[in-house]
């Protein structure tokens, strides 16, 4: 195989090759050297390469499963057999036992479900998702948005809607801001019809309408834009750290300022180019996730609806450490998260609704996994939520 | 997996809660080595309850159990074992079960004709080796098991789960030839 010219090899050719097959499938993939130095060897081929590796890393072997209806009624099924079995032993236990000794665990149990019952109302006043509303500011003009999440339409003209309703007719060029407060959210139309989904905690920069050439918005914070294309006008997302240029696509922009988490670009589909504060330029391709941290940039291939979810006010998680899952939802709320060494690695699928109230996505989160989530008020004001392992 | 074994212990600790999560995570993929088996839906279904009664009711006995998911494994296969004696009114032999993979994609984005392709060549590739070899790589390559742990469901040594990997490769290696022919075949007749 060494004397192959793998020059024109397309992703089809390494697919018909069992030698390439063989190492995929390879668990430890060290047997093949050839293969693992292959895209090091033969640079020109990467591409194809690389989509061949992502095709048969899509292969499931024996992929087959019960239907959700299914699989509950299977479990309520053990569960009722499993209480009729605890119900028999505990007949043959209370011979032998003092009912005081039965007294006392009813007792127990009674305590802590009151705790758990008056802990969430007393956190709910403090929390700063309550605290101030989606503001739209135009030049002089403030405008206060007091529902949970704002819908925002900017005509051609520049006349602006809020919920359907006029509030504004600018100066087309004029610069509007869009401030979005922690735990709250909007979408904005912009004037070529392009939408835009602003997450939790952002300030996102707009004209009422584009001009001529460059249409040019900027974040602070969190977007997710689909791009209306348009050759003629390139569209520009530009942050505090890089630029992000497009000409029709759909991608997701984090550049929170006073985060720790790297910012990134996460690509959905179609092609950008960013250019770093460097003036380094990077090419995107879908599903590609950039992300620059103290002046380095590393490229991945993610799956995107992990990280742009939250514009549909959730967040859909396939096999991820609970760590992450924490990870997501402090950014989300801007409260810190303290995870306890025990339960980081929980292994957790599926969707999120994210509630504007942090202690009830919390509830949920703690439904569905044997974890207990308690916040805390520092002596300095701030809250911090701490996830430790139910033990009872 | 460090997280399951973290389970495990607050489960057979007596964590109610825990058995939810276990099923959660594992009824599908026990479900799905039970299809590989050749075994039909109800009887599947049948099998998951009793290893998860069972586990329920015995876990205080449990204590030397090191890795859940492998006993649920084993406990389920030997339920299946059970199954199939009851069916073949047979009590002199352990019967075989041999292991079918069936491949399958889940980026449906991929070209549908080379899709064909790759399932009949890769299935035809793995339907060759022997029962130990195709489980070995099957939960190797599927859930990312530890060979530990493969070694604790097929009961051999972690040593012997890693020789039917390498020479089940190995076999599919030598027969390459034979899978190129294979392929092309595919292509016509498609």
């Amino acid at each position: 195989m060494d004397n192959k010219d793998y020059k024109e090899y397309t992703a089809a050719d390494f697919l018909d090759d069992p030698d390439f097959l063989l190492w995929c499938l390879d668990p430890d993939k060290r047997e093949d050297l050839f293969w693992s130095e292959f895209p090091a060897n033969h640079p020109e081929t990467y591409a194809e390469f690389r989509k061949a590796v992502q095709t048969v890393g899509s292969v499931r072997l024996n992929n087959f499963t019960l239907e959700e209806g299914e699989k509950a009624e299977l479990y309520d099924g053990i569960m009722s057999d499993y209480r009729t079995l605890c119900t028999r032993r505990l007949l043959l236990r209370r011979k032998l036992f003092a009912l005081a000794a039965a007294a006392a665990v009813a007792a127990g149990l009674v305590v802590p479900a009151l705790l758990g019952v008056f802990r969430p109302t007393a956190e709910t006043d403090t929390s700063p998702a309550r605290a101030s509303e989606i503001r739209l500011i135009s030049g002089r003009q403030s405008e206060h948005i007091a529902s949970e999440s704002a819908s925002i339409e900017c005509a051609p003209s520049g006349e602006v809607r809020i919920n359907g309703r006029t509030v504004a007719s600018a100066k087309p060029a004029r610069m509007n801001r869009l401030v979005v407060p922690e735990g709250k959210r909007a979408d904005i139309t912009l004037s070529d019809g392009s939408r835009v989904w602003i997450n939790s905690g952002s300030v996102f920069t707009f004209p009422a309408a584009f001009g001529e050439g460059e249409r040019r918005v900027s974040i602070e914070g969190e977007l997710y834009i689909d791009v209306t294309p348009d050759p003629e006008r390139p569209f520009i997302v530009h942050n505090a750290f890089f630029d992000t240029r497009v000409l029709g696509t759909s991608f997701d922009v984090n550049a929170y300022a006073d985060s720790d988490r790297p910012a990134s670009v996460v690509l959905v589909h179609g092609a950008v180019e960013i250019t770093t504060g460097d003036g380094e330029q990077v090419q995107l391709e879908s599903n590609d996730m950039f992300s620059l941290k103290a002046g380095n940039y590393t490229v991945v291939k993610v799956d995107p609806s992990q990280y742009v979810s939250w514009k549909d006010g959730l967040f859909i998680f396939s096999s991820g450490a609970l760590e992450r899952v924490i990870g997501q939802i402090a950014a989300y709320y801007r409260v810190e998260i303290v995870c306890d060494p025990d339960v980081r690695e929980l292994c957790c699928s599926g969707k999120l609704v994210l509630f504007d109230d942090l202690s009830d996505t919390l509830d949920v989160l703690s439904d569905i996994l044997p974890i207990n989530c308690r916040t805390e008020q520092r002596p300095d004001g701030t809250r911090v939520v701490r996830i430790t392992a139910r033990t009872n | 997996m460090k997280h399951d074994r973290i389970i495990g212990r607050q489960f057979l600790g007596g964590n109610d809660d825990v058995c939810v999560y276990l099923y959660n995570s594992y009824a599908d993929q026990l479900y799905a080595y039970g299809c590989g088996l050749g075994f039909d839906r109800e009887t599947l279904k049948d099998a998951i309850h009793d290893v998860f009664l069972n586990l329920l009711a015995r876990r205080r006995e449990l204590g030397g159990v090191k890795n859940i998911r492998s006993y649920l494994f084993r406990a389920f296969y030997n339920r299946l074992i059970d199954f199939k004696r009851h069916e073949c009114d047979t009590t002199e032999l352990t019967p075989q079960l041999d292991l079918r993979i069936t491949v399958s994609f889940a980026d449906s984005l991929i070209d549908t004709e080379q899709a064909a392709r790759l399932k009949t060549m890769l299935e035809h590739m793995l339907n060759e080796l022997s029962p130990m070899q195709k489980s070995a790589i099957y939960m190797r390559y599927m859930y990312e098991m530890e060979y530990a742990e493969i070694a604790e469901i097929l009961d051999v040594t972690p040593h012997a789960v890693r020789k039917f990997v390498s020479k089940g490769l190995g076999k599919l290696r030598s027969n390459k030839e034979r899978l190129l022919l294979l392929a092309l075949l595919s292509t016509l007749t498609a």
